[in-house]
């Protein structure tokens, strides 16, 4: 099972990678990651409302069967915090290799 | 729990968040209520899929607080709950409506504003759609025949006789409260019927009625089954139901299914019941709204109203009336002690024969035992 605080982590760039494969809204969002990883409707708006502030990504009401539903896109900031995550992959599989040794000493 | 509830519960244990904020939450989450709902999800199913609400709260609420702990110069000013100015003024307009309301509850017994008004009134306040004046208030209070008008600075509420409400001039409507209502419809004009229930008068020994607003009427009638019904302005929905519970020979009548009374709208209740059934008791609870008991006798009536007329018409061996401000109104047949005690309200024993020992009234054989405590309604016996 992931570990909280990594899984965490990971959650924000799983909700920008879905917008990175097109606009969507937050019912969606949750669909869309359910088979990957697992998040709460709870989960996820604290985290849309972060990635909004750190201007990640940008949100707009569209009219649906008569009421309003908050779209939401995917920035160049979001595009490129995705980027400095798969960067930083190497490293962390840097870190992964030497917590796997240290089970087999 | 229904989005309405949800979505209220939510609001307003969320106060403590700037007002846009608030409206920010309550709007996602009722965008994925839609969103379940349009997939084919009932709105009971779809509420029930979303966490529970304690956490959905203590997660928005945390995050709020790490967020200010995080960027100390970014720290927002706490937003003035209960205590403050404003949450004082909001106490003393509630507070005063609370008083006009009890004043109008006394003059019009039978119409169902209380709950209705206040909910109102509160989420208003609370959502910020009522503007309260910030200055310390000069407010005054009107109350004629038409109903009750209350002003404090710019906010003005009235109350019409027949129980519409209207904020700063306009109607409220009940869908204009973001979808959260309460109380609604006209005592009047109650046609909409759901059968509750037709149950074989032999399995019941004991009725008990637990109603919140408008009329209950249990009466005799033709028929042979206990024909159990509630009457609403608009067709009801299944949560809007009253329930039926009959265990042990005890049957049970409840205004509503869940313990939550405030999204229900107003209901008549009409309990038939063949001429012949003597029942062992009877007992009627309700906030607002008349009783009736016409046609039938048995052992132990006992009925409760906190403003609203009795009628009995029937011999019981142990009748209790118990009202706060309507008239009663027995037909008790010729053998009867009487106790009656109220604050204001008259006795007027019409034509029967009473002799007087002590507080009772004596009729007859005296066998029938009825004790009558009224706030300020008269007794009429006939």
């Amino acid at each position: 099972m992931l570990d909280p605080q990594i899984k965490k982590g990971l959650l924000e760039v799983c909700v920008l990678s879905v917008l990175r494969r097109g606009e969507s809204h937050g019912y969606r969002i949750i669909k869309d990651l359910a088979p990957v990883i697992q998040i709460s409707e709870s989960t996820l708006y604290p985290i849309l409302r972060r990635l909004e502030g750190a201007g990640c990504l940008t949100v707009h009401s569209v009219e649906h069967n008569g009421r309003l539903r908050k779209i939401y896109r995917i920035t160049e900031a979001g595009i490129e915090q995705i980027g400095s995550f798969l960067d930083g992959w190497p490293e962390l599989l840097q870190i992964y290799e030497f917590i796997r040794k240290g089970e087999t000493l | 729990m229904t989005k309405r509830d949800f979505l209220y519960t939510l609001e307003s244990r969320l106060r403590a968040l700037p007002k846009a904020e608030r409206e920010e939450t309550v709007a996602y989450y009722r965008e994925l209520i839609d969103d379940m709902t349009e997939e084919g999800l009932s709105e009971q199913e779809a509420v029930a899929r979303l966490e529970d609400i304690d956490l959905i709260v203590g997660r928005i609420l945390g995050e709020k607080g790490a967020q200010s702990g995080e960027t100390p110069s970014h720290k927002e000013t706490p937003q003035p709950v209960a205590g403050s100015g404003r949450g004082c003024l909001r106490a003393l307009v509630i507070a005063a409506v609370a008083l006009v309301l009890i004043t109008l509850i006394l003059s019009y017994a039978g119409v169902a504003v209380v709950g209705r008004v206040f909910d109102r009134l509160d989420e208003q306040i609370l959502s910020g759609n009522i503007e309260l004046p910030e200055e310390e208030m000069a407010s005054s209070i009107d109350i004629s025949e038409e109903g009750v008008e209350i002003r404090a600075g710019d906010f003005e509420l009235s109350v019409s006789e027949s129980g519409g409400v209207k904020i700063n001039g306009e109607k409220v409507d009940d869908m204009q409260i973001g979808g959260l209502t309460i109380l609604s419809g006209d005592p009047d004009d109650l046609t909409a019927e759901h059968l509750l229930g037709e149950i074989d008068p032999a399995q019941v020994r004991e009725l008990d009625i637990d109603w919140v607003a408008a009329e209950v009427a249990v009466e005799a009638w033709e028929g042979d089954v206990i024909r159990i019904a509630e009457w609403s302005a608009a067709p009801l929905d299944d949560g809007h139901y009253g329930r039926l519970l009959l265990e042990g020979g005890e049957l049970s009548v409840d205004y509503a299914k869940g313990s939550n009374g405030k999204n229900l709208p107003l209901k008549k209740l009409t309990v038939q019941i063949p001429a012949d059934i003597e029942l062992r008791s009877l007992s009627v609870d309700t906030a607002s709204g008349g009783v009736s008991v016409i046609g039938l006798n048995g052992g132990e009536l006992d009925i409760d109203t906190a403003s609203g007329g009795v009628a009995v018409e029937g011999e019981w061996a142990d009748c209790s009336v118990e009202t706060a401000s309507g008239g009663v109104v027995l037909a008790p047949g010729s053998d009867f002690t009487l106790t009656f005690e109220s604050a204001s309200g008259g006795l007027h024993t019409g034509d029967h024969e009473i002799v007087r020992k002590g507080k009772a009234y004596i009729s007859g054989s005296g066998k029938n035992r009825i004790e009558v405590d009224t706030a300020s309604g008269g007794l009429t016996l006939k």
